[in-house]
């Protein structure tokens, strides 16, 4: 394909996900696998990039004999995601990975190519509201293969203090490897704050305890205070006062500017860092991923269902459930039971019935629907899914709809996506009879 | 003892007497014990909540074959959803029918009776039972003996729908040919008879302490508000209970003008009749046979058995299944119930066996009934019965008895499993592997 001219650059993947780990290996790529259609998924090792963090080059491609998720010093091993730039040469060519022949095709060289990252942690500030709560973190622009490191700094901060963030680094294109590639590594996970007494889980004291975090109480009068309340680490008195501690989780963006001859080009991608995830080999029941396929395709299903997703959702509400210990989480004084009536003033009752919400029981059950699935008894459980207007319905029949005895976001009853909600109803409705995938029309509301 | 007719406010020696008649009229005074010799009172009411309890096990497994029957290529393309419609309706008083055989066993854990899962093929006494019991494919006929068995009395239609009553003239004499020129007895029928019955009760026979041992709705309803399942402990809540099973099959709130209320089983098979095909132009049914048969040197009028090797397999898959779900919910409701007893898994393992059946029978309704058959002439699901249905007297027996059954199936699947049907491969694959996940619990409650 001649490259003249490129008009547009993207970074794939827009989002990447990157989990919290204190050791210097990062974490090999895996996949899963499911070997049994009744049981739980198997990872499976594959190729992964090893980078040489001081000079940015690949140094090897491969795939490890066994997934490892902490190192031989017992340390998590950090997920750190690649980005990469795909352009478009031309208005009506699909978007392509941009290699170093590309760039070079283009009169280019690899320092024409301008990366920034910018990330911060602004949960303080979301609860203080003072802007000098926000940490901070700004490489500037840069085009060399240096390991960059993302000092997290903070107006109300100690004098010369900073939460380290993690590093961005530009990766060094080779021969083999020829595509323009950048890595996000997050922090170790650990906890900061002000200085606090012997014993505390503080690794570094940054945060000045004059300011107001340190001490910090969310107001029931204050609408604005984020949902859910109090989810902080607090003196355990009765007024709930924030200790004033502060974790190296961030997220922001990564910016790429291309220096064309005649143009610059520029684009991002977001980045999060988050908590390891300790159960890897199956994933919760709603995910960001769910809500943004609803933010990108609507909640109505138009085009054609693929059971596949059905399983797949069925499958991760046996892997949540085999998280949660059901018989505690039922109790009146435990979980969504506690907080129908600490919330709403409930009478306070199991949501199940105590007899069958043993967690072994549960599983059975959400296996043998996975089992049966293309039998039609899916008609049974979108018949019981909790639709998005009813994660305030308290009644018996309410609390009891799937996914149960758990919390969204808002406070409420959890619910599945509308998206996901619809795919159930009308994939229900289609292995009900018995025909072939086809394309829907009808439009659930 | 003297046999009367039973009237309102009737006393204890009344109702013992019961209606003999074979060809039974509405208006038929004719009375005699349906028991000979007669019974006590408590022994009364369990005999005839035996009877319903039978009654509805056998419905529902007749509704299940002819939902199950539904479909195919046979049916045109414009009839397609309708014909799902019909399948789905059905399936749901199915469901609902076992709601009523939970309830009934309930009652009968309320006044310290046997519970049972037997099943009427063959009454000894039809005078209460519905309709000879028949597996058929839905035809007109099969629906019209379904339509009049769940009908309200005629008493009421003509006091409240006289409409319906004229309406439901031809669709009995249609019913009552389908059953060998018996005519059909309402199902409602029986449980008017036990309401009155444990009036006769002793009420000191009503075991307050049986609650912990019934079924209750929130165990066994999936959620779901239209199926009935009652529990009791002392006479009114006990006919209050089965009040509300014969309201769900008959429906006497149709003559009230509620918009949003869960029709009747006698309302949607009407539904369906109204709908279903009057001149045979084309069948919403599969090709199944009447009454089908694992065994195959059976030589008994009105039984078609199963002679292609790879169906036979399925259709015993089938009866193995069959029996592991009696056999738990059979357990289940014999346990003092109570978290951390295992009840759970009981009551997950019949709901995973009610999906099995499902998928089962699905697969059944695609396989030829015969060797060199027809190709059009498709197997069904048997559900013949099991030599016992009895479960062993010490609790840990009970356990070696689910393991049994879980041997039975593997030994049957494995047999499938050498067909190397692709088609069907996946499904036993993943059944096996559920059943040896069933049998890790089930092996652990009885080394403990």
């Amino acid at each position: 394909m001649p490259v003249k001219d490129i008009i547009e650059i993207r970074i794939l993947p827009a989002l990447a996900i990157s989990r919290l780990g204190s050791s210097p290996l990062p974490m090999d790529n895996f996949d899963w696998e499911i070997p049994d259609r009744v049981g739980y998924r198997k990872i499976i090792p594959a190729e992964t990039f090893h980078i040489d963090t001081n000079t940015g080059r690949i140094i090897d491609f491969k795939k490890p004999e066994k997934v490892q998720f902490r190192d031989s010093r017992n340390r998590i091993r950090p997920i750190a995601p690649f980005l990469e730039l795909w352009g478009r040469f031309s208005v009506n060519d699909p978007l392509v990975p941009v290699t170093m022949h590309h760039l070079k095709k283009l009169g280019l060289r690899l320092s024409d190519v301008h990366w920034r990252v910018l990330v911060g942690n602004n949960k303080a500030f979301r609860r203080t509201k003072d802007p000098n709560d926000k940490i901070l973190s700004d490489t500037g622009g840069f085009e060399d293969f240096k390991r960059k490191s993302l000092k997290g700094k903070c107006k109300n901060f100690l004098p010369g203090k900073s939460i380290p963030f993690g590093f961005g680094q530009f990766i060094k294109p080779n021969l083999q490897f020829p595509e323009i590639r950048f890595r996000f590594t997050p922090a170790g996970g650990f906890v900061y704050g002000p200085p606090s007494p012997p014993g505390s889980p503080i690794k570094e004291a940054v945060y000045n305890p004059k300011h107001k975090w340190k001490g910090y109480r969310d107001l029931d009068s204050d609408p604005t205070t984020t949902a859910p309340a109090q989810i902080f680490a607090n003196d355990l008195s009765a007024q709930v006062r924030s200790l004033g501690y502060l974790d190296d989780e961030c997220d922001g963006l990564i910016e790429v500017e291309l220096h064309c001859k005649n143009k610059k080009l520029r684009t991002f991608a977001r980045v999060v860092a988050g908590p390891p995830a300790f159960a890897p080999d199956g994933a919760p029941v709603r995910t960001v991923h769910d809500d943004l396929e609803q933010a990108l395709l609507g909640h109505a299903i138009t085009e054609k269902i693929n059971p596949d997703d059905i399983s797949n959702i069925i499958r991760r509400a046996m892997e949540t459930v085999r998280l949660i210990n059901t018989s505690v989480m039922n109790d009146k004084a435990q979980g969504m039971g506690w907080m129908d009536r600490s919330s709403y003033g409930r009478a306070a009752e199991p949501i199940m019935n105590p007899n069958v919400v043993d967690n072994l029981a549960i599983l059975a059950r959400h296996e043998l629907i996975l089992l049966s699935l293309e039998s039609g008894s899916l008609a049974w459980f979108a018949r019981v899914v909790r639709h998005f207007n009813q994660v305030g319905d308290l009644s018996d029949e309410g609390r009891r709809r799937m996914p149960a005895l758990m919390r969204g976001a808002d406070g409420g009853h959890l619910a599945l996506t509308r998206r996901m909600v619809n795919k159930i109803l009308q994939a229900a409705d289609l292995f009900n009879q018995h025909k072939p995938v086809r394309t829907i029309k009808k439009i659930v509301k | 003892m003297q046999w009367v007719l039973p009237t309102k406010g009737a006393k204890k020696k009344d109702v013992f007497a019961y209606k003999t008649s074979r060809s039974w009229k509405e208006k038929s005074h004719k009375w005699k014990p349906l028991h000979n010799p007669p019974l006590s009172p408590h022994d009364s009411a369990i005999f005839f909540l035996h009877i319903a309890s039978e009654v509805e096990h056998a419905l529902m497994v007749q509704y299940l074959y002819a939902a199950f029957s539904l479909g195919g290529k046979q049916v045109p393309e414009d009839k397609k959803e309708l014909v799902n419609e019909w399948r789905v309706k059905i399936l749901g008083i199915a469901r609902e029918e076992m709601g009523h055989l939970i309830t009934v066993q309930n009652i009968l854990h309320a006044i310290g009776g046997p519970l049972t899962f037997q099943r009427e093929d063959f009454p000894f006494d039809s005078q209460l039972y519905p309709f000879h019991f028949a597996l058929e494919p839905l035809t007109l006929q099969s629906l019209s003996k379904y339509v009049v068995a769940e009908m309200p009395s005629e008493e009421f239609l003509r006091k409240h729908r006289k409409d319906l009553l004229k309406e439901i003239q031809p669709i009995k004499r249609l019913a009552a040919k389908g059953n060998r020129s018996d005519n059909i007895n309402r199902v409602g029928m029986i449980y008017e008879k036990v309401q009155q019955l444990l009036d006769a009760v002793d009420p000191s026979d009503f075991l307050a302490d049986s609650l912990g041992f019934q079924s209750p709705h929130s165990a066994w309803g999936t959620n779901d508000t239209n199926i009935v399942i009652e529990t009791a402990n002392d006479v009114k809540a006990a006919k209050e209970a089965l009040a509300k099973v014969a309201e769900q099959g008959e429906g006497e709130e149709i003559s009230e003008s509620k918009t949003h209320r869960h029709p009747s089983h006698f309302e949607r098979f009407m539904e369906i009749y109204r709908a279903f095909p009057k001149t045979g132009k084309w069948k919403p049914a599969k090709n199944v046979p009447v009454n089908p048969s694992t065994n195959v040197s059976a030589d008994k009028p009105g039984v078609s058995d199963i002679t292609h090797e790879v169906s036979l397999l399925w259709a015993q898959l089938s009866n193995q299944r069959y029996r592991m779900i009696l056999l738990y919910l059979s357990h289940s409701l014999q346990m003092d119930i109570r978290p951390a007893s295992f009840y759970g898994h009981l009551v997950s393992w019949s709901f995973g066996e009610m999906y099995n059946l499902r998928s089962i029978s699905d697969i059944l309704t695609t396989l030829p009934q015969r060797n060199n058959g027809p190709k059009d002439h498709f197997a069904a699901s048997p559900f013949e019965l099991p030599y016992n249905l009895n479960l062993p007297s010490r609790e840990v027996n009970k356990w070696r008895a689910h393991r049994d059954q879980i041997q039975n199936s593997r030994i049957i699947i494995d047999e499938l499993l050498e067909y190397k049907n692709k088609a069907h491969e996946i499904y036993l694959h993943a059944l096996r592997n559920s059943d040896e996940q069933a049998l890790v619990i089930i092996n652990s409650v009885i080394n403990a």
